[in-house]
Parts: structure tokens; sequence; C-alpha cells
């Protein structure tokens, strides 16, 4: 008999272990039998409700629900969802200048072209950000293994466009960026101590080719991060793929760089920004809180 | 925090070793015009037997082809504004005759920078091409203009034997 009642409870214990594998069946109290009458709003149509009778409880999604004790009637309380709002930051954030330094770090790596640039950001609403960047550009290259040395003069470069802030809603301290920018340059370059070799006639040449200057306009489209350094100080990354749009005509050859755009054919570049950033309208140390900016007082048109 | 300036720091470190990527040269490094073999007879391109081309004056007598051939290069001279070409015909039955063409080209250079990885180089302008008639019977010059790509800028009709010649 105990064997029995041991064996039973075995059985009991491993067909409990085997149903608790299985996602738990949600039991409701509600009668789904019960037809429930749920107002809705018609639009155009306000139907005042009388609350001499209502009293406010929660459903099984956790929403406010407004029940008429009287009659029955339940009615879902628009007040109490909480719309998303749009824009949680005021619309004049602040504006950032940051200095990029890529070109330098990539100097002292051995790159034998580029200065860098310094660029203002106004910040609206912190997510529409209007970009323009002012830079110098130079090269001095000659590659190991070729003929030729490509120089160009110090040039100013101008880039305008704009950034998209993707965590618009989160702190300003961190910012993930989408930015469209269109820069245009205009530029002087030569090639020098060039030597062709002789070839079949083994009478090798050599020659400079002239001077020549080009205006040179360029589409890039940047993905960056923004990280909160230091108080106001930050430090950015961006990613950006560049496309030439427009040239004027070089007849002696192309240039093999361009200022803010870099060489010729590779369509990939970075940068890397110190930023600075000057609120406007809120405090950085400032926490925003979303039921503040949601808030509103119901009334009876929302029901 | 972490994961995202580690993130950062190797999209940058990409973004730069992909920068310092070449392509490589695809096209010539130099400017070298390309002569076709054609018959004048039905205007099409013939294998030429047992010609040997070379240029006036070349270092050591060095040829450009030796036997039979459907094109020659015809390399131009940087410093000068004239390169003349001798055509050899060396068949058994033109052997004894000694017969051969010579074809000069006129041309200005100008300096080119073709790209970062084929370099700069001469391009050239050919404003003139006079040839004698033995065996080469006209030219026709397809492009003016001598670049690093590989095209056939230059058409060489010979004289060729037909059938009805033979009979």
């Amino acid at each position: 008999m105990t064997r029995i009642i041991h064996l039973i409870i075995t059985l009991f214990m491993i067909a409990g272990c085997a149903l608790s594998a299985y996602p738990q069946r949600r039991v409701t109290p509600v009668d789904p039998t019960v037809k429930k009458n749920i107002i809705r709003q018609q639009p155009g149509k306000p139907k005042p409700l009388d609350r001499t009778h209502i009293v406010e409880q929660l459903d099984a999604n956790g929403n406010t629900i407004l029940v008429d004790t009287l009659t029955g009637l339940e009615v879902i309380d628009s007040l109490a969802i909480a719309d998303k709002p749009r824009n949680l930051y005021p619309k004049y954030t602040s504006v950032s200048i940051g200095l990029n330094v890529w070109d330098p770090i990539m100097r002292c790596l051995g790159q034998k072209y580029g200065i860098g640039d310094v660029w203002a950001r106004f910040s609206f609403y912190n997510r529409f950000m209007p970009f323009a960047a002012l830079g110098l550009g130079n090269a001095n290259i000659t590659p190991d293994g070729l003929n030729y040395t490509w120089k160009s003069k110090i040039a100013p470069y101008l880039k305008l466009g704009f950034d998209y802030n993707v965590f618009y809603n989160n702190s300003p301290d961190y910012q993930l960026l989408v930015g469209l920018r269109y820069g245009i340059t205009r530029f002087s370059f030569q090639v020098v101590d060039v030597t062709v070799p002789g070839g079949y006639w083994k009478d090798p040449a050599t020659m400079n080719i002239p001077s020549q200057t080009s205006t040179i306009g360029y589409l890039e489209i940047s993905l960056g991060l923004r990280v909160k350094l230091i108080g106001n100080l930050a430090a950015g990354w961006a990613v950006t793929f560049r496309s030439l749009l427009n040239q004027s005509k070089c007849p002696y050859g192309e240039p093999m760089y361009i200022p803010g755009f870099g060489k010729r054919g590779q369509p990939l570049g970075a940068s890397i920004s110190f930023i600075y950033t000057i609120p406007l309208n809120y405090s950085p140390s400032s926490k925003v809180h979303k039921s503040e900016q949601t808030s509103r007082q119901p009334s009876e048109e929302n029901l | 925090m972490g994961k995202i300036l580690i993130a950062a720091t190797l999209a940058t470190a990409t973004t730069a070793l992909c920068a310092c990527s070449s392509d490589g040269c695809s096209e010539n490094q130099t400017c070298v015009p390309r002569a076709g073999f054609y018959s004048y007879n039905d205007g099409k391109q013939i294998v030429v037997d047992s010609i040997e081309v070379g240029g006036v004056g070349a270092p050591n007598d060095s040829l450009l082809i030796k036997g039979s051939s459907r094109q020659t290069t015809l390399p131009l001279r940087a410093n000068i504004p004239s390169t003349s070409f001798f055509f050899r015909y060396t068949q058994k039955s033109l052997a004894d005759y000694a017969i051969t063409d010579t074809l000069t080209i006129d041309y200005s250079t100008i300096p080119y920078f073709a790209s970062e990885d084929c370099g700069a180089m001469f391009r050239y302008s050919i404003s003139r091409i006079s040839h004698t008639h033995n065996l080469i019977d006209s030219v026709a010059l397809l492009d003016s203009t001598v670049t690093n790509l590989d095209l056939e800028l230059i058409r060489i009709y010979f004289r060729t034997q037909t059938n009805t010649d033979n009979q």
C-alpha cells in the first residue's frame, strides 16, 4: 500500500514537472460570455459621460477603465494612455562646436594629405541639426614605386548639411547621428618630378605637369556617434560615404586628392572630433520628466 | 558606454584600413598606340606572315615583332615629335627583293596624370601619318589621341594576294 502511495506521488511529481515545461495558461476572472459594452468615441460626436456612478479600474492589460456601476458600461480612459511625446527637448536645444582631428592623427601615422576642419552644429529639439564645416587641406604625396610627386597647395573647403539624432528623446550626452552634407572646394594642384621610363627606345624623359585649378563638389553621408566626456566636452566619431557630384575639367588629369574629401576613388572616410556644446534652453544636469511633458488636464471630449 | 566606445573605435579603424586600400592600376602605365593589320582587298583583319617591325634608330636594332602577327605596338619617343618604324617582309618569295616599308608618325606630347596607381605619363596627339607604298596600301587613324587605354588606334592596310591574282 505504501509502495502504491509512493508510486502515485512520484507520478504526480513527474506530471507536474512535465506540465511546468509548457507555458502556463492564463486564467482571467472575467467571464468571456458576458457581453461588454465598451463605448467607442465616434468622431465628431462627443458624448458626455455621467460621472455619478463612475469608478476607476484596471483591465487585464493594465489600462485604466472607467466603469459605470449602475449600467455596467465600461469606458476606456483615453487620458490615462500616455502618448509618446514627439519631442522632449526644446526647439533651440544647443549649439556645438567641433574640431575634427582625423587628418592630424592620420598625418602622425604617415598620411601625406589633409589638415583638418572646425564645424558647428545647431540642435533643434535635440533632433534636427543643421551642420556647417570649414576646413583646410593640402597634399604632398610621392608614392613608393611610382614616378611622380603630387602636390596641392593649402586650400579651403566648406561643408553644409544636416544631421539627424536617432536618440532625440534621450540625453543629448549620447547621440547617434545620421548626416547628409554637400562639400565644395576650389584648389590648385600639380604633378612634379615625373620620370617617364624609356621603354622600347630606352630614352627616359622627365617632366612636370603644369599647375591646374579645379572646383569640385561632393556629397557625404555620415553615420556618427557622440559621447560626453566631461562637462560640456564630448567626443564624436563618424564614418562617411562620399561621392563626387561635380568637378571642373582638368586637361592634364584629374586631381588625386580633394580637400575635405580625401583621395579620389576612396569612398569611405572617417572623422574624429572633440566637441564643445553650449546648451541654450535646457540644463544638461537636469532630467527631463516625461510625466511633466505629457500631463494634460482631462476633459469630457477625450473620454 | 564602453561597448559604444569600442564599437566606434572599431568602425573608425575599419574605415581607416579601407581608406588605405588600393585597387592598383587596371590600365597601362604608358601610352602606346596599337596598329592592326588589314587586307586592302576586303578590309578584314589578316595575319601577316614573316614580318619584322622595328623602330628606325632603335637601340640594338631591337624589333617590336618578328614572325607572323596580326598587330603591333608602335611606341612613340617622348623627347622628339616624330617617330619612324620599318616593316620588313621576310617571306621566301619577297626576301630576295628586300622589300621594306617605312611608317612615320608625327605627334605632340601631352603630359598627363592618369591616376594614383597608374601614375603620370605622356599622352600623344597624332597630327600626321606618312608611309611608303611597297606593300602598305594605306593607313587609317581611328583616334588621334593616344591614351593608356588598350585600344587599336591605327589600321594598316596591306596589299594582299587573292585567288584571282594567283590565276
